[in-house]
């Protein structure tokens, strides 16, 4: 069996994000194919292997490195995720469990995986079967940037003759 | 290095990062930024130039002085257009554009599905070109453009 790197990305969050650090503590210890880097943020690592912030070029070397993102549902790290075309599941901080003051990470978590373009892990037990599944997600996502670049270049343009 | 001269403003962090992103749209024009000291904006500021500003967080007096600064900067640069993503650290400087003449267009941030930012709020009243980068923003910015996102 092949080792699964996985970059898990926690955010800058100042709540802590246990309930998915205990998941993946037990999943490490459950399956030794399944290699994780945690960018933990305000969590406590507890032995796993990460760092809690890190320079941008190491965040996105890690990115790089990973077959799968298994990520807090930050806006950031959904565009890495997406921009270095990594199959993407997203665990949203929830209000009840006290990870976030607001289930706003929630309303974005189910818009993407409606899109089909990531999986979205509520119940935290679901996680393992969504690492199974996430390697599917590979080349769903399209990238729209150049659309919308092009289309404010034109803008540009316009106005540029008009002057 | 064409004769049209572009602003980009944004305040630091996620709203920089959607901005950095659509850079193909200003290449080989003349362009500056306009942001604060925060993270990316310092990393930017080693290879492009970067104007800073102070961060109003509805403080009245930073505010005050936020608009200032973003005066001084556009009487300097001139620019045509301002390209924005918000938030509070950007919009005085592209209401004083746009007093001025300049077009301003604006991108409302991908984390807002149901409820409208407030830099989009304000901006959706003088911006230009308004793009939304989910179609359920219609609900609140009828007039927004979707043309995908900034990724």
């Amino acid at each position: 069996m092949p080792i699964l790197n996985i970059f898990v990305s926690m955010g800058t969050h100042p709540k802590p994000f246990l309930r998915l650090l205990n998941e993946i503590k037990r999943l490490s210890q459950k399956d030794k194919n399944l290699s994780f880097f945690i960018q933990s943020g305000s969590t406590p690592l507890e032995g796993l292997k990460g760092m809690s912030f890190m320079s941008k070029r190491k965040y996105d070397d890690e990115i790089k490195k990973a077959d799968l993102v298994i990520a807090h549902c930050g806006a950031g790290i959904i565009m890495n995720a997406f921009d270095f075309k990594k199959p993407l599941i997203l665990v949203p901080r929830l209000k009840k469990f006290d990870e976030h003051s607001n289930d706003h990470q929630k309303e974005l978590a189910v818009k993407f995986s409606e899109e089909k373009t990531s999986l979205m892990v509520l119940d935290i037990n679901d996680l393992e079967k969504a690492i199974k599944e996430s390697l599917k997600l590979k080349g769903n996502f399209k990238p729209t940037k150049d659309l919308l670049a092009k289309d404010i270049r034109g803008f540009i343009e316009k106005i540029e003759s008009e002057a | 290095m064409k004769k049209l001269k572009i602003g980009l403003a944004a305040s630091a962090g996620g709203h920089l990062n959607e901005l950095l992103p659509l850079k193909d749209s200003w290449t080989d024009y003349g362009h500056f930024f306009v942001s604060d000291n925060r993270v990316n904006a310092m990393e930017l500021s080693k290879k492009e130039k970067v104007h800073f500003v102070i961060v109003p967080r509805r403080n009245p007096f930073k505010l005050l002085l936020n608009m200032f600064q973003a005066l001084k900067i556009y009487l300097k640069e001139k620019p045509q257009i301002v390209i924005t993503t918000g938030a509070d650290v950007a919009v005085p400087f592209c209401l004083i554009a746009k007093l001025f003449g300049a077009k301003v267009v604006f991108i409302e941030s991908f984390a807002q599905i149901y409820k409208p930012s407030l830099s989009g709020k304000i901006m959706y009243r003088f911006a230009d070109k308004f793009y939304i980068q989910w179609e359920e923003n219609k609900k609140f910015f009828p007039k927004g453009i979707f043309k995908g996102r900034v990724f």
